[in-house]
Order: structure tokens, then sequence, then C-alpha cells
């Protein structure tokens, strides 16, 4: 508050109206496929971020029960026999035990022990089945004892991230890419759909080539030292030994790859600019595109000091999203039947009302950090204008990268700070008064 | 300036001097701004009239804050908000007030709905539709309650399967508005009705057919090809251009209208028919136009091409009228001055290029138009002429030539002139014979009487 005090005199209170907040201190949690994120409403970044990968020891905890290792410090040191497990499954919760002790540890480490002082706000992906949502409320109430619960829909909390209550909000998470129209802030269920061909589908992707190409792939634990080698050559590195018995799980292995397989995305992996698919191999368009976007390919090196320089491959491992059949890791998933991204809103556009669409497609928001792909957004916006001629189409993309990754979450820190707000918590009274159904009825 | 006058009275100095260095000096004074704080006297003085060019900034220390009494505190108190029912009690942080004061929830305003009638199982008897059942408008009206009609959302969420009909958007509307209308018209006979209630009245009149022949349309409009796309674009630009520039282009129109009228002619031109008139006319243009150089130089050369001056002086009289042209002639003599300004040298044709052009010099020309045929100039006169035609006839040749070009004109010319020596040729043995007879005969009678 002292902050305040050249704009603001001690002695006159600050007009809630003029930003219509009224803040009562609620915790907001957004739990993904890849990070679970939790902080205070009205703050713009969570101020907790934890991997939704847990590592689990069994019988290691009190009463030989599982031991959990939560959060980056755990879940990424090495112990013998650590499974690294992910209670979500496309999106949602399918281990319940696992996300309550989650949920928890990403909140009390670093927000407050006394979660009953909290009202909670969680978001939920819009294909949450409602026996999923009731579970959740009754975590919310009988586990964590939270006054006040509410439960906000992902999709429509990225839009307010955004400033908007109507228009297609484009997702692009871990384990899924996920459109979703909304309007006046509530979601337009006919127009959901997604798609597999999230983050972890590319991670795949990346796998699939580097298997066909013959790369090795190490990762940071493995590795003790290294040395500089030139491009292509073999690797000249001492790698870690672990004495028998006490190796690393091979789950823990690929969950440690996995760290690298992002690294490549952030830095190798670019995306075709369109529109229509990336040209076939051995087509001078595409060597000259990739001539002129990047002359020369990106090298990339990884963890062994083994590197090497990719070309035309960067925009081939990206393709998948936009146009399936040209995706390295079929049959799973299927190339023909899934959905690509210009497919997905082809098929959100087609079940909205015709006097919405306009509006809808002057308002696409584009959020998730699989989003940030470089030339992802441009590659959206030809696809769009390119499939709806007619209608003035406006792409928005949050130019900084944390607002990208944690737009549901900031929404729903915006919402649970709003005054106007307030009315909509569903309170413990009210739970124990309907049971765990009244979140159909108020969670709309 | 009382210090200036002080000093000369001081000196006891006067004289005309006074008076004429004290006014304008007065007046001087007047006009000097005054002078700002942060700045001293010797600088601004400097400055002259004109304001400073940067902004002075006057060294000072920071204020100090003004603490207005003690700190107001924020207390963090519970508040209930009256938008709920349930009496739910939140916390959040408010500023300390003196003393404790309950003030209603500030955003408790905020929580409006829309109003959405309810109806009576009498009422429902007159809103029957064969095509709902109650059941499913109780539903609709529930959701409407709902969503706060806002029918793409209710249409979204409409799940009412025992119906067995899909319902869009407009059947849902229509059915909430005639609901709406009936139910209206049953409370307030119409004719009882304010003129608010009326307008509100005539304003649910939803009309069905209307509404989705609107929507095909726009779905039409959605779904235009790129090339529709881009036609469209394009012919609306071009409607701007045209709505933008029609102003314009009637002005042209207009100005382009008023050129086109040919000014009314002054006097006959019988004057100027003959070359000597087109001489005379074209000296008054020359003359009129002298500072137009450039006819006057075609004018000037023509004039010299008939002075036969020969080709060695021209080029000469060019580099000269070239020199003196720019530098407005300061280097050129006086005589160069008089000469007259460039020659356009004229080639001189050689005989098989004045053929080829067609060229040909007269000596003399009557004035006027006229065929060429009549240029047929007969040398042979008087009586011959009409034996000349009368031979040429007999020799089957057209007194008027079918072409009568300079050659063919030149030799019809040649020919009646032969022809007309032949005739005098005959004319004259025919008198010798007639002598020679007569001479004869009378040296036969001669003879005869000897």
């Amino acid at each position: 508050m002292s902050g305040l005090q050249p704009v603001l005199p001690s002695n006159q209170a600050p007009s809630t109206f003029e930003y219509g907040g009224d803040e009562i201190s609620a915790i907001v949690l957004d739990p993904g496929t890849a990070w679970t994120r939790a902080g205070f409403a009205g703050e713009d970044t969570p101020k907790s971020v934890v991997p939704t990968d847990y590592g689990v020891l069994e019988e290691a905890g009190e009463n030989g029960g599982k031991k959990y290792f939560i959060g980056d410090n755990d879940v990424h040191s090495i112990r013998p026999g650590m499974e690294i497990k992910n209670p979500m499954s496309d999106g949602i919760v399918a281990d319940w035990e696992a996300a309550t002790i989650l949920w928890r540890e990403a909140i009390t480490p670093r927000l407050t022990k006394a979660l009953s002082e909290h009202p909670l706000l969680m978001t939920e992906p819009s294909w949450n089945p409602p026996k999923n949502r009731e579970k959740t409320i009754e975590i919310a109430f009988e586990d964590f004892d939270v006054p006040a619960f509410y439960l906000a829909k992902a999709g429509v909390c990225a839009g307010f991230a955004s400033g908007k209550s109507t228009g297609l909000v484009i997702d692009v998470g871990a384990s899924n890419i996920s459109v979703t129209p909304i309007h006046d802030g509530l979601v337009l269920r006919k127009g959901c759909v997604r798609s597999p061909l999230g983050g972890d589908f590319l991670s795949n992707q990346i796998r699939a080539y580097f298997e066909s190409a013959n790369i090795p792939l190490s990762a940071h634990y493995q590795v003790l030292s290294k040395t500089a080698v030139e491009v292509g050559k073999p690797a000249e590195a001492t790698y870690r030994t672990f004495p028998p018995g006490e190796e690393p799980t091979e789950s823990y292995k690929r969950f440690q790859e996995e760290r690298v397989l992002t690294e490549f995305k952030e830095c190798t992996a670019q995306v075709w600019v369109g529109p229509g698919p990336l040209p076939t191999n051995n087509n001078p368009p595409l060597e000259a595109a990739h001539a002129i976007l990047s002359p020369g390919g990106r090298t990339f090196e990884f963890p062994d000091g083994y590197n090497l320089v990719f070309n035309s491959e960067r925009f081939r491992i990206t393709e998948g999203i936009f146009h399936p059949p040209s995706m390295l890791t079929a049959p799973n998933p299927d190339p023909h039947t899934t959905p690509g991204l210009n497919q997905l809103i082809a098929n959100a556009m087609k079940d909205i009302d015709v006097e919405l669409r306009q509006m809808i497609l002057n308002n696409i928001v584009i959020t998730g950090a699989g989003s940030l792909l470089y030339g992802f957004t441009d590659r959206v916006n030809a696809e769009i204008a390119a499939a709806f001629p007619a209608p003035r189409v406006r792409v928005m993309a949050a130019g900084n990268s944390v607002e990208r990754r944690y737009a549901g979450w900031l929404g729903g820190s915006i919402l649970a700070s709003l005054g106007a707000f307030h009315q909509l918590w569903v309170s413990k009274k009210e739970y124990e008064e309907h049971g765990p159904n009244i979140v159909e009825k108020r969670c709309k | 300036m009382s210090g200036f006058q002080d000093v000369r009275d001081v000196m006891e100095l006067s004289g005309p001097s006074d008076a004429t260095t004290r006014v304008p000096a007065a007046k001087k004074q007047k006009t000097v701004e005054r002078r700002p704080d942060g700045i001293t006297r010797e600088l601004f003085a400097l400055l002259g009239e004109n304001p400073p060019p940067v902004a002075i900034v006057e060294s000072k220390f920071k204020e100090k804050p003004r603490w207005m009494g003690k700190v107001n505190p924020w207390v963090w108190k519970p508040f209930n908000n009256p938008a709920r029912s349930d009496g739910f009690v939140l916390h959040h942080w408010e500023r300390k007030t003196e003393p404790p004061q309950d003030l209603e929830y500030q955003f408790a305003k905020f929580n409006v709905k829309v109003d959405v009638p309810i109806y009576t199982d009498g009422e429902y008897e007159v809103l029957k539709d064969p095509d709902w059942t109650r059941e499913e408008t109780d539903y609709l009206f529930d959701l409407c309650r709902e969503y706060d009609l806002r029918f793409v959302i209710i249409w979204d969420r409409y799940e009412f399967p025992a119906s067995g009909k899909a319902r869009s958007v407009e059947d849902i509307k229509a059915r909430y508005y005639s609901v709406c209308r009936s139910l209206m018209e049953l409370r307030t006979p119409l004719n009882q009705m304010t003129p608010e209630e009326t307008q509100i009245f005539n304003r649910l009149n939803f009309d069905k057919e209307r509404e989705t022949a609107r929507k095909n349309m726009a779905e039409v409009l959605f779904a235009r090809t790129p090339e529709q796309v881009k036609e469209e674009e394009m012919l609306l630009v071009e409607l701007t251009r045209i709505t933008k520039n029609q102003a314009r282009n009637l002005e042209e129109r207009k100005e382009l209208f008023g050129r086109l009228e040919v000014p009314a002619s002054q006097g006959s031109i019988s004057p100027y028919t003959g070359s000597q008139g087109l001489a005379h006319l074209r000296e008054m243009m020359v003359n009129s136009n002298d500072k137009n150089k450039k006819r006057k130089s075609i004018a000037m050369a023509s004039n010299n091409a008939n002075n036969s001056d020969g080709p060695q002086q021209s080029p000469a009289v060019a580099t000269s009228a070239e020199r003196s042209g720019p530098g407005g002639g300061s280097g050129g003599g006086p005589s160069q001055k008089d000469t007259p300004q460039p020659k356009k040298q004229v080639r001189k044709l050689t005989e098989e290029e004045e053929l080829e052009f067609g060229v040909t010099y007269h000596d003399k020309l009557t004035p006027g138009v006229k065929f060429r045929s009549a240029m047929v100039s007969s040398t042979v006169k008087g009586g011959t002429a009409q034996k000349v035609q009368a031979a040429l006839a007999q020799l089957e040749i057209s007194p008027r030539l079918a072409m009568p070009t300079a050659r063919t004109v030149q030799r019809f010319e040649q020919l009646q002139a032969s022809v007309g020596v032949l005739l005098d040729a005959r004319k004259a043995n025919d008198k010798i014979d007639n002598e020679h007879r007569i001479l004869k005969a009378q040296i036969e009678a001669a003879k005869e009487e000897s």
C-alpha cells in the first residue's frame, strides 16, 4: 500500500469502481496437464507454478504408503525407483488421490497454510464431465475445507485475460489443442472442439523424427561433463553411471528427455508460414522459403554436446498440428481421423449461430504455451483468413510469454477479484445444503 | 529611466539629444517583458527582447511532504453481500472509518435480473401452441431466466429430448415472444394499455419467417468465396472512387464544354483567301507575336530561306545565337545583336529529290482554287485551237484529261502544240499547193495565149 502513496493520499480511499475490483484474498488454481498454477486473485502471475508430473515412491512414506515428490526440486532429483506420473489424462483429472495431494502442494508451501480462510477458484476444461466437476467441489470443501468455491471454464478465463468476453479461444496446451467459442462469458458448448495435437504430441513428433534420423537423445541428468564437438560429430562426454539397482526408472528418463525436447521446441522448431500445408520434401519453394526464414538452418546442441543443424525438419515436425496427414507419429493419433487446427476451427464455427460468427472471428485469442512456437500465430492467422475470407478476422496473442502461458490462471485471477463476482461463489453452507450437484447449477 | 534622467540632471546636461533619446527608450521599456525569477538581470539583458529559448527551471529543494495528520488504517473486514441469498460472509480490506459504519455492499447493485414473465395454469390455456408442450415451455422459460434471455446461449444449452424436435434460435425466440405477447394482452387488454405498454407490446412481435430468411441471407454472405469478396471489395473501391471524383469530373466537363464553344468569327475571311492575303495574314501574326521567340525565329528562318544567303553563313549565325542566348548577349558586340536571330537551314533539293517529293516551282500562280485540268494552257491560239480540238477528237483523245497530273498535263500540252504545228504546216502546204496550182494554170493559160 505504501507504494501507492504518491498518487493516492493516505487519507483518501481509492475508488473501487474505477476497476470494479474487490479483493477478498481468494486463491486461484489452474490445473493443467504440464503445469499446475496457483496464486492469489488480483495478482498478474501465479505465485506458485509446479509441474503436474510428480514422482512417487512405493512403500517409502509413513506407514509404508506412497511417498510423493512434488515441485520442481523434488521431481527432478534422481531417486532410484522413483516413478514419474501424471494425474491428468486428456486434460481432466484421472487420478484423484494424486491430484488432491498435488493441488494442496501447489498452494500450501508458497501461498497459505490456512486454506479454510481463502475462497478457492479453480479452472476446468470445457469438456470436463459432470462427475469430475462434482468430485472437484467435493475435494475443495471436504479435503481443503475452503469457505467458498467456484469452478470456471479455462476457455472463458483465457478470454477474460485478453479482455474478451466474446470470442474464440484457441488454447494450445500440453495434452490438447482446444477451440472454445465464448459468448458473454459463457462457453458455447456446441462449438467446443479439441484435438490431441498439443505439446505432448509435438514432443512425440520430435522423438519420432530423432529415431528415424538416428539422432541420439540424451538427458541432462545422464551427463557429468561434456566437451565441445564439431557439428554432427559424435558426442565426447562422460556419462553418469549408476550402481546396479539404483538406476532411475524408465519414466524418469522419459520425463527428463521431455525437458530436452521442450528446449528443442522452444529454440529450434518452427511453424510453416502457410496458408496451406507444408510443401513436400525436395520441393524448391520449401528450400527457398527456409533459406529466407533461417539461412543456414538452426543448430541445436544436446545435453551431451552432440549438435546438429536442422533445416526443413524444423517445419516438418510441427506441420502435423495443422495438417495431420503429415504427422510423423502415425498411427497414434490416427492421422486420418484426427482433425488439425484448421479443421477444429472450421468445426467450431459450424456450430455457432451465424450472427455470432462475425463477432467471434473478430476476437480470436490464442493462448497456451504451445502457441509460443515460432510462427504459430502467423500461421493460424493465415489459415483462418484463408478459410473465412468474408468476415474480418482478428487474431490476438499476448506478446508476453508469461501471459500466454498463464492466461487461464490470469483470467481466473481477474474474475475472482471482481466485486460483482462475489455473489457467484458457492459457499460451504450452500454445498452442505445441496450437495456436490450444486456445481452444475451454479458454475455454468 | 528616471535614473538616467537623474544622471543627466546631475551632470547638467540638456539639449535636443534629451528629447530624441528619451522617447524611443521609453517605448522600448514598455515592450520588455518581466524578468523571470530564476534568471539574473545581466543574463536577461543579453537575451534581448525575445523570450529565452529554453525553459528556465528554478533549482529548488523538493517540497517537504505534507503529512495530513494520522494515516488512515485499513481493516480486514467482513462484509455481507445482499446479492447472495445464503448470507455468506466474505472478508476484504476496507478503510477504517470512525465510527464504524456498515454500508451496503457497493457491488450488490450490479445484481440485476431480467424480468421473465411467470404464467399461471389458467393463463397457459390461452398460451397453448400445438408445437409446444407445457413442459417444454416451462423448460424454455427456466432457461430464459437462467441465462438472462441470451438466446444464443439458451439455444446452445437447450436439451429437451422429450419434444424430439431440434429447436432453432428462431423457434425459441418465436415461442418466447409469442407467449410474452399473449400474456401481456391477456393481463391488460390492448385498449387499456398505456403508450409505453403498447410500445413494448408492439416490440414483442417476432416475425419468425423474416428472421429465418434474414439468417439464411447472412449465411450466404458469410460463405462467400474469396473471389466474390475480392470482387465486392473492388466494386466498393470503384464506387467510392466514382463518388469522390464526381464533383471534379463535372467541373472538368463544364470547362471542356466551355472551351469547345467556338468564338464567333469577326469579319469576312475573303481578304485572306488568296496567297497574298495569306502572306499578309502571316505577317500580321508574326508581328503580333513578337514576344514569342520561337515563332519569330521560324519567321526569320523562312525569311532567310528566301534570301539566297548561302549555307556558309548560317552555322556562324547559329553559334553566335547560342552564345548570346543564355548569357544575355553580354559578350557579343552590337553588330551581332542586330543580326537576325537563328536561321533555320533550308536544304536545297536535288532534281531527283524534287521529282520524288513532287516539289515544283511556279513563276506565277493565279490566286484561288481550281482543277488541274483547267491548268492546261493551250499554246495554240485562234482558229487552230479549234482545229487542234477537232484533230484530237478525230484521234479519239478526250479534251479533258482523265488523270491530269503535272506530267500528263505537260505532255498533253506538248501534244496539243505538236498537233497545232502539224496543222499549221498542212495549212501552209495547202496554201503553197493552191498558189502552185494557180500559177501553173496561169502558165497554161499564158502558153495557150501565146
